[in-house]
């Protein structure tokens, strides 16, 4: 199995490390604008990558591409894989990439392909936590994700760009953009994270959950933030976003009916937000090849899968362990 | 204990006069101490009434493994 990793931020090489040490990948395709960045990777891995130069310029001729690429380039760099056939998957958690990569679905669908959309951290790991979540249920009424943390400076950026935009929500059959930075919730992530004030933010997460999980009441989607991320969050970033991020937690809340009863599951996980991301995003690229995804042609997030509870099962054999809150 | 307002127009409209309010140390001692008091007994009320019991002592994060995820 060759497969393709564009973009080498703290994503990207965590993605491409992960599929290094796949079993079944025998060539990881590397590539970025940074030689510097392209080789350092390359070289971490060993003889199975190959790096490939920006004078490369038509797309990985590989067998699935992971897209680690800033926000907003996704889908151009989709589009001409998609025309191929080729499974892409994107770990893009900007609401405009997710948009514009939902747009390609039909065509994904016509040719065979699946597009991964969110395919990292938050959306990602949070719809598999949900997909896994809401099959206990009979009927999904609620879907509500939190995530606390980012990954490289790329992730941070989008962290403050989410809060100085507006939300999506799903509320009783209609999509709701309310302001960002609103909403306060307290939500409590698995230790030892804990307890974190999360607010409403641009993300793209109930975009994919009820595109997978069908109509349900609402769809909520909430980031964690601090007063200064709030105030700061409608200007330019004052500073240099950090180079890696430091642990970070998500959670999935589902509400629904079991045998007539109405219950709430809550499942989550913590990690760095790089290194799980950069797992979950080598995972379905290799079950899309595989043909172990379990999603459907087109353009769909994680939680349309099919088989949720076998790519949490192999993310916790890669480290990356959910938990099911009780009490 | 002089308090000053200024300005302060008086009743013709006119901002030349400068009313003076003359207060009773011991009245404004006596009110202060009133005012603690009052706050006091709010602050024991709010206090003692609670506002739902002990907290949950049991419960919290379970790792999915084995059945969970098979």
């Amino acid at each position: 199995m060759r497969v393709a990793v564009v973009g080498l931020g703290a994503v990207g090489a965590r993605a491409a490390r992960q599929l290094a040490s796949t079993e079944g990948v025998d060539e990881v395709v590397l590539r970025d604008l940074d030689d510097g960045r392209r080789r350092e990777v390359a070289a971490s891995l060993g003889a199975v990558a190959t790096p490939e130069p920006p004078s490369v310029t038509g797309p990985p001729d590989t067998d699935a591409v992971v897209l680690a690429l800033p926000a907003g380039l996704h889908a151009a760099a989709a589009l001409p894989l998609v025309e191929r056939g080729v499974p892409v998957v994107s770990t893009s958690d900007a609401v405009v990439d997710v948009e514009a990569l939902l747009d390609l679905g039909p065509l994904a669908e016509a040719s065979g392909s699946t597009l991964v959309l969110g395919a990292a951290f938050s959306p990602g790991l949070t719809c598999l936590l949900a997909r896994h979540a809401a099959d206990l249920f009979d009927d999904v009424t609620e879907v509500h994700v939190a995530r606390i943390g980012t990954g490289g400076p790329a992730c941070a950026h989008q962290h403050h760009r989410a809060l100085g935009g507006s939300s999506i929500d799903w509320r009783d059959g209609g999509w709701q953009r309310r302001p960002a930075g609103s909403g306060r919730e307290l939500c409590w992530f698995p230790d030892p994270v804990g307890a974190a004030d999360c607010y409403r933010a641009g993300l793209p997460d109930a975009l994919l959950l009820v595109n997978a999980l069908g109509e349900v009441e609402r769809a909520t989607a909430r980031l964690a933030a601090t007063r200064r991320d709030r105030l700061t969050g409608r200007l330019p970033m004052l500073r240099r976003p950090h180079p890696e991020g430091t642990i970070g937690a998500v959670r999935a809340e589902v509400r629904g009916r079991i045998d007539g009863r109405y219950e709430t599951t809550v499942y989550g996980a913590f990690d760095r937000p790089g290194v799980a991301a950069g797992a979950v995003a080598a995972v379905a690229a290799t079950a899309a090849v595989r043909g172990e995804l379990g999603i459907p042609a087109g353009a769909h997030g994680l939680a349309a899968s099919t088989r949720a509870r076998d790519l949490l099962a192999e993310l916790s054999v890669r480290g990356v362990k959910a938990a099911a809150f009780t009490g | 204990m002089v308090v000053r307002v200024w300005p302060w127009p008086n009743r013709s409209g006119c901002r030349h006069a400068t009313p003076s309010i003359r207060e009773d140390p011991v009245t404004l001692l006596r009110r202060a101490l009133v005012a603690l008091g009052l706050a006091g007994l709010v602050a024991a009320f709010v206090r003692l009434r609670g506002s739902g019991g002990t907290p949950p002592q049991s419960g919290g994060w379970r790792e999915l493994s084995g059945p969970d995820l098979r």
